[in-house]
């Protein structure tokens, strides 16, 4: 398989303050990434490093197989980057700066770039001290959409979008993705992130602690069960795997590792089940469970 | 309409509690300078010096710029600090208002403060109200201590009536300048623009009475000796800049001024108020100018050469207007420089010294006036006991030493004028580092930008602008220079030259900020600490005798300054050198640092 990007190992340090702690990742071309993690996590720190605008401190990180320090002109022929911060030139008006984004990247198609201002409803003829941040940041991404790229990286690239303009968002994503482009996305919008990504990584203090598919990211936490039967449960607590059970009026209410499930609902049918429903976490379970690990 | 002013009180109190660092220090400053010139000046100008001071003051040039020769009319001290000093104060009071104004107003409206104020129980005039009772305020307490204290600092032809008419001449510009600032914050819908709309105002208004009054200049002299009261021109007197003269402060203190000053702020005020009555939040009446929807070809230039161009671009010409403007200012004075430079210490120890050249006034044990003895290379070469001919004597001097007085004149200028050109090269080469603060380096390194040649594109521009800053110093100076005083006065050849010998000392400066940006970033303000030591150096040096070792810690002590030396080719070679090595090295640690990484 061949990879976009490729980190190993990557340590980064401010000082004395280490940032990134030896993080490995590895993004397929083509494939739609999200990477997650609370604030101050790493997230734009790896993202910076792999644009080479900062040095990786130990380790290596690669971008097509170059290196993302030393090869920096020659990759960013092939990758666009949005921040979630976008600072612009005041006297510039924001159609002057896509043209000059495109430009620096190289390849320029002028039709992409009218329809993507009309999507987007953005004026380009107004200077850039006038443009709230929303705005600023659809400036980016027109500039970012608007090149002829293999791989898009993208830093909470949405934070201060509104809904309508979320939604033209996630359909240029699933654009690029449908041709075969990769996406590196980080974001705190959970919705765009189940919609858009094909695989997750979870930072957590400068660490990777997770990374897989969000069907593999499942089968590691647990699913919420409620259950109703002909005669009284017993034992169930003595199980591997069941928490937090609770008897309410319509049933028992409890949470089972997914690894276990086989298990519990054979000792459930001992008892004769009349009702049972199984809810997946919502993937805002799912990372709240990632985020506090191990630091609760 | 009812409670349109509602809360003004309180608004008012609370935008003098914003204000109270940023225009204390306005006001300090102005009085620093107002009160603290006061003796002062006194010194350097009563005596001797002061007939030729009062006399050089009608000079068109000079009225231009100052003002009319109020002097002329009591020939007192008072009078003659006022001609010199009142415009340009005023000035000065009428920039701190358009600050003051535009920042309550519209900077307030678009950063949405305006519209918080406005959603709690205020009038719907109460902002604008509350920010020009803060201006009222602001003025009278300028007025009030600029009066008292310039009556406690002057000397007895600094009255109590013409000082506190000073001050009041002062507040009452002051609010003429707010109101028109509170006028543009509703015509512009944008900081910027009211800004640029009150700067132009300010400017038209200083030009128009430059006109009118370089129309009176001539005829100023006759009416005073007809025993007339000096009238001043219509253009000057439509001008608050040219009314605020009319007060003739400390000549004769006329006060009905300073009541059509206030009329006049109040009238623009009230227009003000109206247009702010009528029009929505976040609107103004002169629409945005829509700007390009598509870049022009350059802009796009590769490794964002095109951007720091365009970046750089408007500072650049605005500089080169000034250098211009400054030595065609110095220009003016040629003509008289042998007057000027005869009667003032100062001048005379920065100009004559370095030449060898050496004017000495002799008295007697008893503190009497004895002689004057001009020397030249240790020598003295003639002396007279009338004081009256100390002009003949310098020029005598100046002739026997071999060089003219203009030649000494520009060689000053040249020197002083290098420190001025300095500010934007380093500024150019600084521009990286403001624009990695601004966090606008890494979306541009985003694209496939090589960034040795993205910080080189600012190198480059500070390169090219210090031999531009030089040359039109020197045409600036060359152009007005021939044009008032006729064709024999300088040589363009030479006045080139020692001009452009200067580049190289620019080039390291330059260098210098690039290297500081690649390797130090979170020092660069060590460039300013060592450009003041340029300054002293060459100020304080001029006068005195550093030794060589110690002028060569800066390189523009390494400039031969014609026509007292010669122009060594070798050495700017080597300085030139040094220059582009500085920025090669600055240029090689930036490639190899992170952006915008706080620490390490
Ligand atoms: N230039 C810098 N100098 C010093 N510390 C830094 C610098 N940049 C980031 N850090 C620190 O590194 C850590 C990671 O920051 P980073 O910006 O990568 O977080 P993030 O995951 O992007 O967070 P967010 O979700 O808030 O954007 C933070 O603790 C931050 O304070
Ligand atoms: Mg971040």
């Amino acid at each position: 398989m061949r990879y976009s990007v490729e980190v190993t190992g990557l340590d980064k340090y401010f000082g004395r303050f280490q940032a990134l702690k030896n993080v490995n990742l590895q993004v397929a071309e083509g494939e739609v990434f999200a990477y997650i993690g609370p604030n101050g996590a790493g997230k734009s720190t790896t993202i910076r490093v792999l644009l080479g605008i900062l040095q990786a401190s130990k380790g290596t990180a690669r971008v097509f197989g170059q290196d993302a320090w030393k090869d920096a002109v020659d990759i960013h022929k092939r990758i666009a980057y949005v921040p979630g911060d976008v600072n612009l030139w005041p006297n510039l008006t924001g159609g002057e700066v896509i043209d000059l984004f495109v430009s620096l990247r190289g390849t320029y198609d002028k039709a992409l770039r009218q329809r993507l201002i009309r999507d987007f409803n953005l004026d380009p003829t107004k200077k850039c001290r006038t443009y709230s941040k929303g705005n600023r940041q659809k400036v980016a991404l027109i500039a970012a959409f608007a090149s002829e790229v293999d791989l898009y990286i993208l830093d909470e690239p949405t934070s201060g979008l509104d809904p309508l303009m979320e939604q033209v968002f996630q359909d240029c994503v699933m654009e690029q993705k449908n041709k075969g482009k990769g996406v590196f996305l980080s974001s705190h919008i959970m919705s765009e992130v189940e919609r858009l990504c094909d695989r997750v990584g979870i930072i957590r203090e400068g660490e990777v602690v997770q990374t897989g598919t969000l069907d593999e990211l499942r089968h590691l936490t647990r699913y919420a069960m409620t259950v109703t039967t002909e005669r009284t449960v017993e034992g169930l607590d003595k199980l591997a795997g069941v928490h937090d059970i609770a008897k309410e009026a319509y049933g028992l209410h409890f949470y089972v590792d997914v690894t276990q499930m086989g298990a519990i609902i054979n000792h459930l049918n001992g008892f004769g089940i009349t009702k049972l429903e199984s809810v997946p976490p919502s993937l805002e379970e799912l990372f709240m469970q990632h985020y506090k690990k191990e630091g609760a | 309409m009812k409670g349109n002013f509602e809360n003004t009180a309180k608004l008012t109190r609370f935008f003098l509690k914003r204000e109270r660092v940023n225009t204390t220090v306005w006001i300090l400053a102005l009085l620093a300078v107002v009160v603290g010139l006061v003796p002062g000046l006194n010194e350097i100008m009563v005596g001797e010096d002061m007939a030729a001071l009062v006399e050089m003051m009608q000079n068109p040039a000079l009225v231009s710029m100052v003002g009319p020769a109020i002097a002329l009319i009591t020939n007192t001290y008072g009078a003659l600090y006022t001609n010199f000093m009142l415009l340009f104060t005023a000035l000065t009071v009428g920039i701190m208002n358009i600050f003051l104004v535009v920042r309550h107003t519209r900077a307030d409206e678009e950063l949405g403060r305006y519209e918080v104020v406005r959603s709690l129980p205020t009038g719907r005039l109460a902002h604008l109200n509350a920010t020009f009772l803060t201006a009222v305020i602001v003025n009278a307490v300028l007025a009030v201590l600029t009066g008292l204290l310039m009556y406690a600092a002057g000397d007895a032809t600094m009255g109590l009536n013409g000082s506190m008419l000073w001050g009041a001449a002062l507040g009452a510009t002051g609010l003429v300048f707010a109101a028109f600032a509170a006028l543009f914050s509703q015509l512009s819908a944008n900081a910027r623009g009211a800004m640029a709309y009150s700067f132009i105002a300010l400017i038209v208004f200083y030009f128009l009475r430059g006109a009118g009054d370089m129309q009176m200049a001539a005829s100023w002299d006759a009416a005073i000796e007809a025993g007339e009261a000096p009238a001043m021109h219509i253009l000057s007197l439509i001008s608050p800049l040219g009314m605020v003269m009319r007060t003739y402060a400390h000549a004769g203190d006329y006060w009905w001024p300073i009541f059509i000053l206030l009329g006049t702020a109040a009238a623009v005020a009230a227009l003000a108020f109206f247009l702010n009555a009528l029009r929505d939040m976040d609107q103004g009446f002169i629409p945005d100018r829509p700007g390009r929807p598509e870049a022009k070809k350059w802009l796009t230039a590769p490794h964002g050469k095109g951007l720091t161009f365009k970046l750089t671009k408007n500072a650049l010409i605005g500089c080169l207007i000034g250098m211009v403007a400054l030595g065609a200012s110095y220009a003016s004075i040629l003509g008289d420089v042998d007057e000027f430079v005869a009667r003032n210490d100062m001048y005379r120890g920065l100009m004559l010294h370095i030449a060898g050249i050496e004017i000495e006034s002799v008295t007697t044990p008893a503190g009497d006036f004895e002689r004057i003895n001009a020397w030249v290379d240790g020598q003295i070469i003639r002396t007279t006991a009338d004081p009256e001919e100390i002009v003949e004597l310098l020029n005598y001097a100046v002739t026997y030493a071999g060089f003219t007085i203009s030649d000494l004149f520009a060689s000053m200028i040249m020197n002083m004028m290098a420190l001025m050109a300095m500010v934007p090269v380093i500024l150019f080469a600084l521009r990286a580092r403001a624009e990695e603060r601004a966090i606008r380096t890494e979306l541009l390194l985003a694209g496939s930008v090589c960034k040795i040649k993205y910080l080189g594109g600012f190198a480059l521009m500070a390169f090219v602008a210090a031999p531009l800053l030089q040359f039109v110093l020197a045409v600036g100076l060359y152009g007005l220079g021939v044009a008032l005083h006729g064709p024999e006065i300088l040589s363009f050849a030479f006045i080139l030259e020692a001009a452009m010998v200067y580049t190289p000392a620019l080039w390291v400066m330059g260098g210098l900020t690039i290297l500081l940006v690649g390797a130090a970033p979170r020092a660069t303000g060590v460039i300013w600490a060592y450009f003041t030591f340029n300054f002293l150096l060459i100020f304080v040096g001029r006068m005195g005798d550093f030794p060589t070792w110690f002028q060569r810690t800066a390189p523009i002590g390494w400039i031969p300054q014609l026509p007292m030396a010669e122009t060594n080719w070798l050495v700017l070679g080597g300085i030139t050198l040094v220059a582009i090595g500085l920025c090669l090295v600055g240029l090689l640690c930036y490639r190899k640092r992170d952006i915008n990484a706080v620490v390490g």
